[in-house]
């Protein structure tokens, strides 16, 4: 057999060597389908995975549901996972908050066509996480924000609101709502990067 | 920016501003769709989600999920289970408050999860994941676990291709569809000659791998992507439970030389033994994963560990065999070959006709495992791969080394 002498691609689609080898490997064991590094995976971050969701949709079977699409998600669609981007901790936690949110949803559209009650004044959950995070003692960067702009970025996050109802919630205009998200992430950005901290 | 598609010109003012609400989700529906095309082709945007993502996902994982009490919140809805008439928000010692008292309809709901362990709910988790894509067998023997890992790997990617991109051009002149239909065509063959009665789910002509090929590249010419993938698949498994059988403890074959035929022999190769002949299988099957990850825009990680391992040994192993091949034997030297990184070891290659040389190596070369790997199979150039290369002692014969290195590549 003789080599091909078509010209070859200069670079590959490798992923870099500056990407932590455990990233890359726990990524190829799951495209290899491989049913021990699937249950490692979900003995480790399964939990991590409940709790966020369970905070976001405050309903456990709600949030066992994400719970099950997030890890069949990732075990389905292995490539959807980037190990560049960040660890698969990260990627979890985002794809469960999406899941979440678009349960809470859901859930706010249905109660309102049913005229059920309305649910809580979400102003008050900001209120609620932080207190909750602080309770644990959690020095996190996004408790210790400014509160015109930690607020917002909670009721977005952990409350599920979108910015309009951010707006309508404080009584701010929807402008100056994104506004102060983007600020937040970019406050944060700045504090995690002070930190040296990496997700 | 050529190539791209161009923004409207008053886009971005009013896009960027919702660049903080898209990334936490909290924007409308259209909203959502007009910011992920936006940051497509805008680099100030694409640049800014970047550096605002370690803030989104800081908040998806903050330190109290490393707690060991991860069920902290499930508990807390289970107690506020008994604050039904709990009106303020005031917070007592433990996390009950996270559940602000709403409607009521949830804390309705009984909460029977078992708080001291995930794993009677695990059987559910792994039920509805192996669904939707079946796991690979679990116990293997070690030698055919890189075809069966690089099978899977192959498997996922197809499953992510959008129909209209099996048409892709690929290597040597083929589509997706037909360089997944050359894989079955060696695989069918090798099935065969270890088996005769192991018929794949093709019966097309060729006895040789250039032959087979013509015939399954032409066949996959017109047919669906999914009954390609159906039929490369089909075959790869009937490959492994066919390796698997000859990998018996009863049979001889496992471990020593074995031939399996001239057809798929290497001219002036060593002779290989059915492991061998598995590890090429999963180094083909890797080579051709990835490019067409490369030309379909999709980036893979290196293979497993363990297929890594085989793999170098296979192309180390091969080399003073290469060597011969190209005219530029290792005659009475020695070289010494240090492969780092996953799935590296140390070689002691002598040429074959002179096995047992004492000497002390004439060359020592250290390259990265993966490196090695992608020169062997000639998705690397000599010169690509000498830039990432230590060499002490005898550079010629590095150099004459890592030239012959592709010598058994082939398409």
């Amino acid at each position: 057999m003789a080599a091909s002498h078509q010209a070859r691609p200069q670079s590959g689609p490798e992923l870099t060597a500056a990407v932590p080898e455990d990233r890359l490997e726990v990524q190829a064991r799951l495209l290899a389908a491989d049913e021990d590094a699937f249950r490692e995976i979900y003995e480790r971050y399964a939990p991590q995975v409940r709790a966020l969701a369970a905070r976001i949709t405050r309903d456990r079977n709600a949030a066992e549901d994400v719970v099950q699409e997030v890890f069949a998600r990732l075990w389905e669609r292995p490539l959807s996972y980037d190990p560049a981007r960040g660890p698969l901790r990260a990627w979890l936690g985002v794809v469960a908050h999406h899941r979440a949110v678009d349960w809470v949803r859901r859930e706010e559209r249905h109660r309102r066509a049913v005229e059920r009650p309305a649910p809580p004044a979400h102003d008050e959950t900001a209120d609620i996480v932080t207190a909750r995070l602080e309770a644990l003692g959690v020095r996190s960067a996004a408790v210790r924000l400014p509160e015109p702009l930690r607020t917002p970025l909670l009721l977005a996050y952990y409350g599920s609101r979108t910015y309009r109802q951010v707006a309508c919630d404080l009584g701010i205009p929807e402008g100056t709502a994104k506004t102060r998200l983007r600020a937040a992430l970019r406050a944060l950005a700045a504090a995690l990067a002070e930190e040296g901290i990496t997700p | 920016m050529s190539g791209a598609p161009r923004p409207a010109p008053d886009e971005h003012p009013e896009l960027c501003s919702l660049l903080g609400a898209w990334l936490l989700n909290a924007c409308s529906a259209q909203e959502r769709i007009a910011m992920a095309a936006h940051v497509k082709h805008c680099a100030l945007c694409a640049a800014e989600m970047r550096d605002l993502h370690p803030a989104v996902t800081s908040l998806t994982s903050q330190p109290q999920y490393e707690d060991p009490a991860p069920y902290a919140d499930l508990m807390a809805y289970e107690d506020a289970a008994a604050y039904e008439d709990h009106v303020s928000y005031e917070i007592p010692a433990g996390y009950e408050n996270l559940a602000s008292p709403d409607d009521g309809s949830h804390r309705s709901q009984p909460l029977s999860l078992p708080l001291s362990s995930a794993s009677s709910t695990h059987g559910d988790i792994t039920a509805l994941a192996f669904a939707r894509r079946p796991p690979a067998p679990r116990h293997l023997p070690p030698h055919i676990r890189p075809y069966a890992d690089q099978v899977a790997t192959l498997d996922a990617v197809l499953r992510d291709l959008a129909a209209e991109e099996w048409n892709t051009q690929t290597v040597e002149g083929w589509t997706v569809a037909q360089l997944v239909a050359h894989l079955a065509a060696t695989d069918s063959l090798l099935a065969e000659t270890l088996d005769a009665t192991a018929r794949g789910p093709l019966d097309l002509p060729g006895d040789t791998v250039p032959a087979r090929t013509r015939a399954f590249t032409s066949w996959a010419v017109d047919q669906p992507p999914a009954s390609v993938h159906a039929a490369w698949r089909t075959q790869a498994d009937l490959l492994r439970d066919t390796l698997v059988r000859e990998a018996a403890p009863n049979t001889p074959a496992a471990e020593g030389p074995y031939t399996p035929g001239d057809r798929l022999g290497l001219a002036d190769g060593p002779r290989l033994t059915l492991a061998d002949h598995a590890t090429t299988r999963a180094f083909e099957t890797w080579i051709h994963t990835r490019d067409l990850a490369l030309h379909t825009g999709r980036r893979l990680p290196p293979p497993t560990a363990r297929s890594l391992t085989r793999m170098s040994d296979l192309g180390a192993r091969q080399l003073p065999f290469a060597m011969r091949h190209r005219g530029t034997p290792l005659g009475h030297r020695v070289l010494h070959v240090e492969l780092t990184g996953p799935g590296g070891d140390t070689w002691h290659l002598t040429d074959p006709e002179n096995p047992s040389s004492e000497r002390p190596p004439d060359t020592h070369l250290v390259v990265g495992a993966m490196e090695f790997c992608l020169l062997t199979a000639a998705r690397r150039t000599p010169a690509e791969t000498a830039a990432h290369t230590r060499v002490t002692g005898d550079t010629a014969l590095a150099d004459a080394a890592l030239a012959a290195a592709p010598a058994f590549a082939g398409p």
